[in-house]
């Protein structure tokens, strides 16, 4: 078996992608075609391009209605169970917010700053039929940023499972999809960044299938009167949510493992916890008081399971 | 790119059945997002931490499958230094072909202990003297024994052979076995016959060279009541002939007339011929709601030697998750002495059939038990119970022998078991 490693820059991260193949030039054909597949969901819904499907719903917002193929048809619908399962935490419009919130600054925005913009906030004002869509009010806005990358890894591995490549991860900026194990049939190691060491890590997971997304109050924040303002909005008030540090989640695919972490995150720690183990989610996460806590189902972690839980991070 | 066609089907496979494993909790918002995402074109790929085998599963088992082997450790032990058995056991239960279907095991004992025994009533009330370190000896017993049973339709028949060795004891035994399913399964009707010639020696006595020859018959009633509960009542009659006696056993017994007084030892002597009967019934049912299983049993034992003897049991089986499950039971046991049995001779000339062996006396025991089973994989299970078996003489029902000397023992059962 011929192993390949590849790193690339795409949707503003770093991401490799490792696999065995039988002979060399299948490695770097199929590699590529994975990478082209990010770059094309990349282009296609990347709201920093102006001529992506994303940036041309929304400047269409209030006016009228734009025709969608089948994938993004299915991504909205997908935006939608999201939307509901989450009671309406997990919100695609909510991305106006960062009119307001500016992470670089050192405060977090006034309430004045945010209150125009909660009209604006709402999944119920996107009218969706499955070859079109509009946003109802002028100024609104959709954006794939919650799902687009957890999307883009599962479409890489679809690709790589297309050339029959049974031992190949994937690593989208930390969203990762593994369609089988090493080529000795060994697990592939991850590591679980910590979410206040840079270069730490809180776990070491094997994983030999699936797939794992994780989010976390550390990839854009601000700091102010000692208190984290973290990237993780309340699409109903416009505020920073408080609860946990990071949330790692474990399912068949990408998009579901990352949904479930954004919505975790979205929830705060204590309904976060309860609805991850009533929703039977797979899930490591890490508590406001840096505590570790995960579901059972977390096999060959380096952990206790909940409630035996609890690793101190902060020593 | 035939092979690379293969694996993307299996990946898509794998995939449906991972969506369906989800599917089935079709309640909870993980399942709400999975039959989201599987609009999607992508793959779903089955959670898994473990290291995994690259090449489709090949037939490694030594054994087809069905088949189970283990194996079982007993171990007992009486407090006071008395008896103490360890017994390892290995045992094999495999198909051979199209209903056919052959059972081998294999045992060792060791067996250490005071013995021979003494009774004497030297000090005024008959007591067991442990002839000590003298007379401890360690005994090995080795048996095996071979089954094969082939299936016809409903029915069943099957043939044993076993023996069984050790110093100064040979047996050799043969039975056949019948089942009979009827009343749409519900009814099954068990005959059994059993031989066994047995050998009785003595490393005491070299001229002792005697035979034992016992028949046993079996006739079994189960009765399935409903999905949860089932009845069984199993009848055995046993005959056997031949040399009963305890060659290591004496009873010193000190005589007074009027001044004097005389030590007399007497031997062991028991009738040459044993007719019992044994009568149990089982109750087991499952509650699906308590995820346990209730045990009840009563079993009624009587021989013409005169020991009547009631047993009764109950436990409850607790299934705690996939993995864990554990057992607690209770025994309780009263026996009514054979009518030969004398702790104690005060008269001349002593009886003809005598012995001063408690297990002839009346006495009552209590044995509570717990045992945990682990499935470690679907393959492989382990088993632990442990036992408090005591024995009292006041325990039997309406009193016990009054020189009864309680005895204590622990006994311990770890078992483990694979399944191809």
């Amino acid at each position: 078996m011929h192993k390949t490693r590849v790193s690339f820059r795409a949707m503003a991260c770093d991401n490799v992608i490792e696999l065995y193949a039988p002979t060399a030039a299948l490695a770097e054909e199929a590699a590529k075609a994975a990478m082209g597949e990010v770059k094309r969901i990349e282009a296609k819904y990347s709201r920093y391009l102006a001529d992506s499907v994303v940036s041309t719903i929304n400047r269409a917002a209030g006016k009228s209605p734009i025709d969608i193929d089948a994938e993004t048809a299915q991504l909205l619908s997908y935006a939608d169970v999201c939307y509901t399962q989450s009671d309406g935490l997990f919100d695609i419009t909510s991305g106006i917010l960062r009119r307001a919130w500016n992470f670089k600054a050192d405060r977090p925005p006034s309430h004045a700053s945010i209150a125009p913009l909660l009209p604006l906030i709402g999944w119920q004002h996107v009218v969706r039929t499955p070859t079109q869509v509009s946003l109802s009010l002028e100024g609104m806005e959709i954006d794939f940023g919650g799902f687009g990358k957890e999307y883009a890894a599962d479409r890489a591995a679809a690709v790589l499972l297309s050339y029959g490549l049974r031992h190949a991860f994937v690593n989208l900026g930390g969203d990762v999809v593994v369609t089988g194990p090493h080529a000795d049939g060994q697990p592939w190691q991850l590591g679980i960044r910590h979410p206040r060491q840079n270069d730490g890590v809180i776990a070491t997971l094997p994983i030999s299938s699936g797939a794992i997304a994780t989010s976390g109050d550390y990839e854009r924040y601000l700091e102010f009167e000692g208190q984290r303002y973290s990237h993780i909005l309340d699409p109903r008030t416009g505020e920073s949510v408080q609860g946990f540090q990071s949330v790692t989640a474990f399912a068949p695919t990408c998009l579901v493992a990352g949904s479930i972490t954004t919505i975790a995150m979205l929830k705060g720690e204590e309904a976060g916890r309860k609805w991850l183990v009533d929703n039977d989610c797979r899930f490591l996460a890490v508590g406001m008081a840096a505590r570790l806590f995960s579901s059972e189902r977390v096999d060959g972690a380096n952990f206790a399971a909940e409630e035996r839980a609890v690793i101190n991070l902060a020593t | 790119m035939d092979a690379s066609l293969a694996a993307a089907a299996a990946a898509a496979r794998k995939a449906r059945l991972a969506f369906l494993r989800v599917m089935k909790k079709p309640d909870t918002a993980f399942a709400a997002l999975m039959s989201a995402a599987a609009m999607l074109p992508i793959i779903a790929l089955p959670v898994s931490s473990h290291a995994q085998s690259l090449e489709p599963a090949t037939p490694t088992a030594i054994l087809p499958p069905g088949a189970t082997m283990g194996m079982r450790v007993l171990y007992y032990k009486e407090s006071g230094g008395r008896m103490k058995v360890t017994e390892p056991v290995l045992w094999l239960k495999t198909p051979v072909a199209d209903d056919w279907e052959l059972s081998l095991s294999g045992t060792l004992d060791i067996v250490s202990g005071a013995s021979p025994e003494i009774v004497s009533n030297r000090t005024g009330k008959p007591v067991q003297i442990l002839s000590g370190a003298s007379g401890a000896i360690t005994d090995r017993r080795t048996a095996g024994d071979v089954a094969i049973k082939r299936k016809f339709g409903d029915h069943t028949f099957s043939v044993t052979r076993s023996m069984s060795s050790e110093d100064d004891y040979t047996s050799y035994a043969a039975g056949a076995n019948a089942t009979f399913d009827f009343n749409e399964r519900n009814t099954t009707l068990a005959l059994g016959v059993g031989k066994s010639n047995d050998r009785v020696r003595s490393t005491i006595d070299a001229t002792l060279n005697a035979h034992r020859d016992t028949r046993d018959y079996l006739l079994g009633v189960t009765q399935i009541l409903d999905r949860n509960t089932l009845i069984q009542t199993n009848l055995t009659r046993s005959i056997g002939t031949g040399y009963y006696n305890d060659p290591y056993r004496l009873t010193q017994s000190l005589i007074r007339n009027g001044a004097f007084a005389s030590i007399n030892l007497f031997q062991d002597v028991r009738p040459a011929s044993r007719a019992q009967w044994a009568w149990l019934t089982r109750f087991k049912r499952a509650l699906p709601e308590q995820k346990a299983v209730i045990t009840a049993e009563y079993r009624y034992f009587t021989d013409d030697w005169g020991i009547r003897a009631h047993t009764v049991y109950g436990s409850w089986l607790q299934t705690v998750n996939d993995i864990w499950k554990w057992e607690i039971g209770l025994r309780y046991y009263s026996q009514r002495q054979a009518n030969f049995y004398r702790p104690e001779i005060l008269s001349l000339p002593g009886p003809v059939i005598t012995s001063s062996d408690q297990r002839l006396a009346s006495f009552g025991a209590l044995e509570p038990s717990v045992k945990a089973i682990v499935q470690l994989s679907d393959a492989l299970s382990l088993d632990c119970g442990i036992s408090l078996y005591r024995q009292q003489g006041n325990w039997k029902i309406g009193g016990g022998s009054p020189s009864f000397q309680p005895l204590r023992a622990v006994m311990v059962n770890t078992g483990l078991v694979y399944r191809f």
